[in-house]
């Protein structure tokens, strides 16, 4: 959890499980190189400005992965995203309520990746239930697997 | 630093009273949300701390566990150790990973139950944060397959002394239907056990509308906290709320 991770020539695979963190995607289809970030919350409001770890807020997980990305050949006008994740799983503590950190982290890569002009292609986020998330850099699939809703591709 | 280092016996009553409140309403919850299951729940405060969980006997198949390591720190420090025999912990990482069964624990077993541990830690602080008014900043969470009793040093050494003494809370979840069990071990000094006793209150849990609720939350935060200490991350998400109810 909190982890930034970019494919490499033997790793093509980037995979990770989530509940109300977010499994953030970034990808150029022609360079064939990834990046993934497990999101936990929103923004760094620490001193750090690099805290670890790396993928734990959304503001300093997206800026590390373009940077990333960039230094391994992608290029930033080919560069697209998915993501899934952001379940409400505190849904116990009311219905709707300031803990539902799930929302506003999909909230906050929206906005970022917005700003820096990556369209996000698909996504599956909210709901209830954790996701098993699986993103293939060769074919560029998201796999995501859900105990109620099975298995999906976006 | 207090000069009284065990908690008495009406003290060890009422934590265990307020914990069992905070697990019931929260914790328990979150967990059988994600095991899709009733979830029973037992909670010892160990007389004698530390020495009494690693005096434990285990069978063979759980001296060595699955466990996830995560803390809370600000107005207060707490430790929380989930542990899991390795059968258990591939029953919850199968169901979540949505398979019949596992063979191993891997990186994506491991990642489900790091997700748990977070989700009924969240909840559990949540639950505190409400009784008490204390603000924490939580960890990320650590997974391990080790022995229990390095797990537990590793814990306890970041809140005290290994030779002091410190409140150990043993919480036995198990799940109705599969019997998957896991423990929730609570740790922290006397001195923080004795800081939640005194800032405790039971508050009526309301179900309000989006608006009163998060006008309620955000008027309470305006007035200084009575105990010292911040936590930068919830500063942030209420400080967004705030900025919104404000717009």
């Amino acid at each position: 959890m909190g982890g930034l991770e970019i494919t490499t020539t033997e790793k093509n695979i980037l995979q990770t499980f989530v509940g109300s963190c977010v499994a953030i995607c970034v990808y150029d289809p022609q360079a064939k190189i990834a990046g993934m970030a497990h999101v936990m919350l929103p923004k760094n409001n620490s001193s750090d400005h690099y805290p670890k770890p790396e993928g734990k807020f959304a503001d300093v997980a997206l800026k590390i992965l373009l940077e990333r990305l960039v230094a391994n050949g992608a290029k930033t006008n080919r560069l697209k995203a998915k993501m899934a994740g952001g379940a409400n799983v505190f849904q116990n503590e009311g219905k709707q309520t300031i803990f539902n950190i799930g929302l506003r982290n999909v909230d906050t890569i929206r906005a970022t990746l917005a700003e820096k002009k990556i369209p996000i292609v698909s996504e599956d986020v909210g709901a209830n239930n954790g996701r098993w998330v699986i993103f293939d850099v060769n074919s560029s699939e998201m796999k995501i697997k859900e105990r109620t809703k099975g298995e999906k591709v976006i | 630093m207090s000069t009284l280092s065990y908690l008495s016996s009406e003290e060890t009553q009422t934590l265990n009273k307020i914990f069992c409140q905070y697990i019931t309403s929260k914790t328990a919850v979150a967990l059988s949300t994600l095991l899709s299951e009733p979830i029973n729940h037992n909670i010892n405060i160990l007389n004698n701390g530390v020495t009494q969980i690693k005096n434990i006997t285990l069978a063979p198949n759980e001296i060595k566990v699955c466990a996830v390591r995560l803390n809370g720190k600000g107005d207060t420090h707490i430790e929380i150790l989930y542990t899991l025999n390795q059968e258990h912990a591939k029953k919850i990482a199968a169901k979540l990973l949505c398979q019949t069964d596992i063979r191993e624990i891997d990186e994506m077993g491991a990642s489900a139950i790091q997700e748990v541990a977070n989700i009924m830690t969240g909840s559990f602080f949540n639950a505190l944060s409400r009784g008490t008014g204390f603000r924490v900043d939580l960890s990320t969470p650590n997974f391990a397959n080790d022995e229990l009793c390095s797990l537990i040093d590793n814990s306890v050494k970041d809140v005290m002394n290994l030779t002091e003494f410190a409140v150990v809370a043993d919480v036995e979840l198990v799940g109705r239907t599969s019997g998957t069990k896991l423990h929730m071990i609570i740790m922290q000094n006397p001195d923080n056990a004795r800081k939640l006793l005194a800032n405790h209150s039971d508050k009526p849990d309301t179900n309000n509308e989006v608006n009163s609720e998060t006008v309620v939350l955000a008027q309470e935060t305006s007035e200084p906290y009575t105990i010292g200490g911040g936590n930068t991350e919830l500063d942030a998400l209420l400080g967004d709320i705030i900025q919104e109810n404000n717009n």
